[in-house]
């Protein structure tokens, strides 16, 4: 919450002084007047001032996420995990964004992504994978609802806001406790068990599959982990929050059938790097149930 | 430090090994019995040609038809393996639907079936359920933070560099491809190298 206030004197900083003349203002031999000028002039300011509220948002949200379940115990694991997903985030439109990945002890089937660059996957579904590809396309799913901010979206729909500026405007002038910040970070949170509209899981499955393209890895990894995912019974209690927050199998498959079916044969011999993902997690398959 | 991370991963891994072959020596017996099928069990949505090899333009070993029962062997990329009516070939994997498999397993034999599996076959196994209680949906209506956890998770994030690097050992070579998107409305394919579907960049 410190963060958030000095963002916000920040912030009041700089519309004060823009609403004033700030020609010839200079501090530190910095020319303030011009850089406030060309921040409060441009379209990238609101972005960025807006890119900003979504980092501090998603690190909230985050953190209740985190109080869900344990952190998995190995660094190992967690090092190469977040390789895989740097990598993939590398080549989205949005590389710059924080990207940390994390796998969460539970042998629940799940991932979740928090705005602003936050990602989490469970071990049950981790395990479940076959290879490199196969995470890659997982996590660029996952990257995929961030890029779009797909969590902010259904989160002004729930809250009734009508633009990414409301919830801007409630993160960057957030005081500690304050009861509306915590309202929107508890129904941020609340989101995933809620899950997000139909559109947006299948936007992420078609743009997943893209960006471990472009990583260089075999990018019918996704539709093989959703594949693999068919054969475990819907009422199994790993799965029934997966299930119930996503569209079926079925139609994600068919909606990716379409999606791939011209251009990604140029793909066909990308590797799906099997044996560093069976050397790199091969120390929780089995010793550490 | 390392060093004993290191240690501590081959330990572990020459402790899994006894237990690997255990659980090979279940699963021999269990293909020696069924002698011909031994994949997972799904079936086809659509008319597929049963290709000779994992290539649009090998030869067309049959056209099989739409439901049948397949047993799916491996995949390579787009293609799987499978085993249909006495025959062995490849069909495009959007043609196949997998067949609900799970059976009760423990944490246990889930996780040992498995590193036997990705070893031997690079399958995850179609026996294998989760055997988890599920999250506690109450713990993200009603929210405990845990910052120490999200500190931590922050501490796992790699540099470009680092990831850059990690890629370059596999020989991961980046790829130019715009996104693709499908119209909302979908219906499957009638053939396999048919889609109805419209293909556009949203980049």
């Amino acid at each position: 919450m410190k963060t958030l206030r000095l963002t916000f004197i920040l912030l009041m900083t700089t519309v004060v002084c823009s609403a004033c003349s700030t020609q010839g203002l200079v501090i530190n031999n910095i020319d303030i007047g011009k850089s406030l000028s060309a921040i409060g002039h441009t379209s990238d300011a609101l972005t960025n001032v807006d890119e900003e509220a979504e980092i501090l948002l998603g690190q909230e949200i985050a953190t209740n996420l985190l109080g869900v379940a344990p952190l998995l115990p190995n660094q190992d694991v967690q090092s190469y995990v977040n390789k895989v997903g740097r990598w993939v985030s590398m080549h989205s439109e949005r590389p710059d964004l924080p990207w940390s990945f994390a796998v969460m002890d539970d042998m629940s089937i799940n991932a979740f992504a928090a705005p602003g660059g936050y990602i989490v996957i469970t071990k049950g579904l981790l395990l479940r994978l076959n290879n490199e590809a196969e995470l890659a396309g997982v996590l660029g799913h996952e990257i995929s609802h961030v890029l779009r901010r797909h969590h902010l979206n259904a989160l002004k729909k729930s809250s009734g806001m009508s633009a990414l500026t409301d919830i801007t405007s409630v993160i960057l002038t957030a005081k500690e406790e304050d009861t509306q910040s915590l309202k929107l970070v508890t129904a941020g949170t609340e989101i995933y068990i809620r899950g997000l509209d139909k559109e947006d899981e299948f936007e992420s499955d078609a743009m997943g599959v893209v960006l471990a393209a472009r990583a260089g890895y075999d990018p019918y990894g996704l539709p093989a982990v959703l594949h693999s995912l068919q054969m475990i019974n819907p009422d199994d209690a790993g799965m029934a929050m997966m299930f119930k927050t996503h569209p079926s199998l079925d139609d994600r498959l068919s909606r990716l059938d379409g999606v791939m079916a011209s251009g990604f044969e140029q793909f066909d011999h990308s590797p799906a790097v099997e044996s560093r993902f069976i050397r790199a997690i091969g120390s929780i398959s089995s010793l550490t149930q | 430090m390392k060093k004993s991370l290191m240690k501590q991963k081959r330990i572990s891994f020459l402790l899994v090994l006894p237990l690997m072959a255990m659980t090979s020596s279940i699963f021999s017996q269990k293909l020696a019995s069924q002698e011909i099928t031994s994949g997972d069990k799904a079936s086809l949505v659509r008319d597929t040609e049963l290709k000779a090899k994992p290539y649009s333009d090998a030869n067309t070993l049959k056209v099989l038809a739409e439901a049948l029962p397949v047993d799916v062997l491996s995949r390579q990329s787009s293609w799987l393996e499978i085993q249909a009516e006495a025959m062995t070939g490849w069909v495009k994997m959007f043609s196949v639907r997998y067949d609900l498999q799970s059976v009760p397993s423990s944490d246990s034999f889930s996780g040992t079936k498995q590193v036997f599996n990705l070893v031997t076959t690079g399958s995850s196994g179609s026996t294998v359920t989760t055997a988890s209680r599920g999250l506690d949906e109450n713990k993200f209506s009603e929210p405990s933070p845990n910052p120490y956890a999200f500190k931590t998770m922050q501490s796992f994030a790699v540099s470009g560099e680092d990831a850059q690097s990690f890629a370059r050992d596999e020989s991961l070579n980046e790829q130019q491809q715009d996104y693709v998107t499908v119209s909302a409305e979908v219906s499957a394919p009638s053939s396999d190298n048919v889609s109805e579907e419209t293909l556009g960049d949203k980049s």
